[in-house]
C-alpha cells in the first residue's frame, strides 16, 4: 500500500459555497487568520460548506481507491466529534456535457467523523475521508472537490464540537 | 504595488465609463485599503454616479474631522448629501481597509479596519439616479473636486451586501476574490501580484488615469487565491536504478 499524492488543497485554493451548491441552504464558511495561517471556520449551528478551485487530475492517477486527508482544528473543544462531507465533481474534457458557467454535477457526499477527544484545544487534527464516490474520476479529468461540515448529524459519532472547527488544507491522494 | 495620488501638484485620479453599469444602486459593497497621507484630509476613495450632474452619486470617502480621517459613506441627491461617519478613523501613514455597505436607500455603513462596534450606519433617504461612471480618487460629478492625496489598492464592488464576518475578513488581508466572488462585480488590485495596472480583473476593462499617479508599496500580508498544487513522484527504472522524479514542483 502506498500513499500517492495527487493534489494539495491549501486553505487559499476554496472559496465559500456562496451558493449553496452543495447542499442548499448551507451558509459560505468564513476565512480567517490564525497567527499567519489561513484556515476556513465553520460555525456549530449554521451549517456551512467550501468548494475548490478546478484541477486537472494528475496523470499518475490510476483511478484507484481516492481519498481527502483533512486537516482541522477546533477553536475550543478537546472531547466532541465533527462530521465532514466531502463532495467530489469531475469533468472529462471534449466529452462531458456541462454548463461550465451555470452549472454543477456533485457526486454523492461521502462522508466521516472525527473527534477532538484526547488532544489540546487547538491541536493539528486529520481525518481521512474515502472517496468512494468520486464522480468516476479518472487522469486528466477537470476536477473539484467540496466540503462541508455536517453539524446536525446525529447518528454514531454525531457532530457534537461546540463552537467553531477549522480546515487549514486538505490533500487528494491515491491509496495504491 | 498601490496606486499614490499626489494632490500636491497635478489632480490625479481614475476614472471609467462603461457602457453599461454592473451597480447603480443598492444593495452594493465596496471596499479598499487606503493609506492617507495628510491629517485631517477630505478626500474621496471611490465615487459611483452621474458625471454630468452636480449632485446623483454615491461616495465614499476619509473626512477630515480628526487628525486621523475617519471614513464617510455617502448617497447624494439634488436633496442633499447624506453622510454616515465612521466612529473610528483611518491611520495617516499607515495602511487601513475600509468597507463600506449600502444595504438600503437610508442605511449606509463605513466600516474602518474591522471594527464593528465603531461602523457607521442610517442615514436619509436617497436615491442616486443616472450613475454612469466609476472614478477612484476624487469626486467625479459635474464640478469634480475632493481629491485624495495617498495611496489606494485593492479597490472592490459586490453587488450584494457582505456579512459582518466576510468585511472582517478583507480588513485582515483576505483579497477579494476569496470574499464571496460570485458578487463579485468589479475588482482593482492597483499593482500587487497582478502588476502595475489600472486593470479591472473582472470585466477586463482598464481605468483612464488622470495626472500621473505612481505605483509604490502595495499593502502587505494580504491573502491572494491559489491553485492546486500537483505533487505525484514517478518511480522510474534507469539502467537497473530507481529513480525518483518529481513530476513538477509545487507552484
Amino acid at each position: 500500500m502506498a500513499h500517492v499524492t495527487m493534489l494539495v488543497l491549501n486553505a487559499n485554493a476554496w472559496t465559500g459555497d456562496e451558493d449553496a451548491q452543495l447542499v442548499g441552504g448551507d451558509a459560505a464558511a468564513i476565512p480567517v487568520r490564525h497567527v499567519g495561517r489561513m484556515a476556513w471556520a465553520f460555525d456549530d449551528t449554521d451549517e456551512a460548506a467550501i468548494v475548490s478551485v478546478e484541477a486537472p487530475m494528475p496523470g499518475s492517477f490510476a483511478a484507484g481507491t481516492l481519498k481527502a486527508t483533512i486537516h482541522w482544528a477546533a477553536a475550543g473543544d478537546n472531547t466532541n466529534d465533527v462530521r465532514w462531507d466531502v463532495y467530489v465533481e469531475a469533468k472529462t474534457p471534449n466529452t462531458d456535457t456541462l454548463d461550465m458557467e451555470a452549472a454543477t454535477s456533485w457526486d454523492t457526499l461521502n462522508s466521516a467523523s472525527d473527534s477532538a477527544g484526547g488532544s489540546t484545544v487547538g491541536d493539528p487534527l486529520s481525518v481521512d475521508v474515502t472517496l468512494t464516490n468520486k464522480d468516476s474520476v479518472v487522469a486528466s479529468d477537470l476536477v473539484r472537490f467540496g466540503i462541508r461540515r455536517d453539524t446536525d448529524y446525529a447518528a454514531g459519532d454525531n457532530d457534537d464540537i461546540v463552537g467553531d472547527v477549522f480546515i487549514y488544507a486538505v490533500e487528494i491522494w491515491e491509496d495504491t | 504595488m498601490a496606486l499614490l495620488f499626489d494632490d500636491t501638484g497635478t489632480d490625479q485620479w481614475l476614472a471609467i465609463t462603461p457602457g453599461s453599469m454592473a451597480i447603480t444602486a443598492v444593495p452594493f459593497t465596496i471596499s479598499a485599503w487606503v493609506f492617507g497621507d495628510e491629517v485631517f484630509q477630505d478626500g474621496t476613495i471611490w465615487w459611483l454616479g452621474d458625471k454630468d450632474v452636480a449632485d446623483n452619486f454615491f461616495r465614499g470617502r476619509l473626512t477630515g474631522s480628526a487628525a486621523n480621517p475617519p471614513a464617510r459613506a455617502t448617497a447624494s441627491t439634488a436633496a442633499g448629501d447624506s453622510p454616515t461617519t465612521s466612529g473610528n478613523g483611518t491611520i495617516v501613514d499607515v495602511w487601513s481597509h475600509v468597507c463600506w455597505r449600502f444595504t438600503a436607500t437610508n442605511n449606509r455603513q463605513a466600516l474602518v479596519d474591522g471594527d464593528l462596534g465603531n461602523e457607521s450606519s442610517g442615514g436619509a433617504v436617497r436615491v442616486p439616479a443616472g450613475s454612469d461612471t466609476i472614478a477612484i480618487g476624487r469626486a467625479n460629478d459635474s464640478t469634480p473636486d475632493d481629491y485624495f492625496s495617498g495611496r489606494i489598492a485593492e479597490v472592490a464592488m459586490w453587488n450584494a451586501i457582505l456579512t459582518d464576518d466576510q468585511a472582517v475578513a478583507l480588513s485582515t488581508g483576505f483579497t477579494p476574490l476569496l470574499i464571496k466572488p460570485g458578487a463579485l462585480q468589479h475588482y482593482w488590485p492597483l499593482g500587487g501580484i497582478f502588476g502595475e495596472h489600472a486593470r479591472d480583473i473582472i470585466t477586463g476593462d482598464t481605468m483612464t488615469t488622470n495626472g500621473t499617479p505612481t505605483f509604490v508599496d502595495h499593502p502587505g500580508n494580504l491573502i491572494y487565491p491559489a491553485d492546486a498544487i500537483e505533487t505525484p513522484i514517478v518511480p522510474a527504472v534507469v539502467a537497473g536504478i530507481v529513480v525518483l522524479r518529481r513530476r513538477r514542483e509545487a507552484a
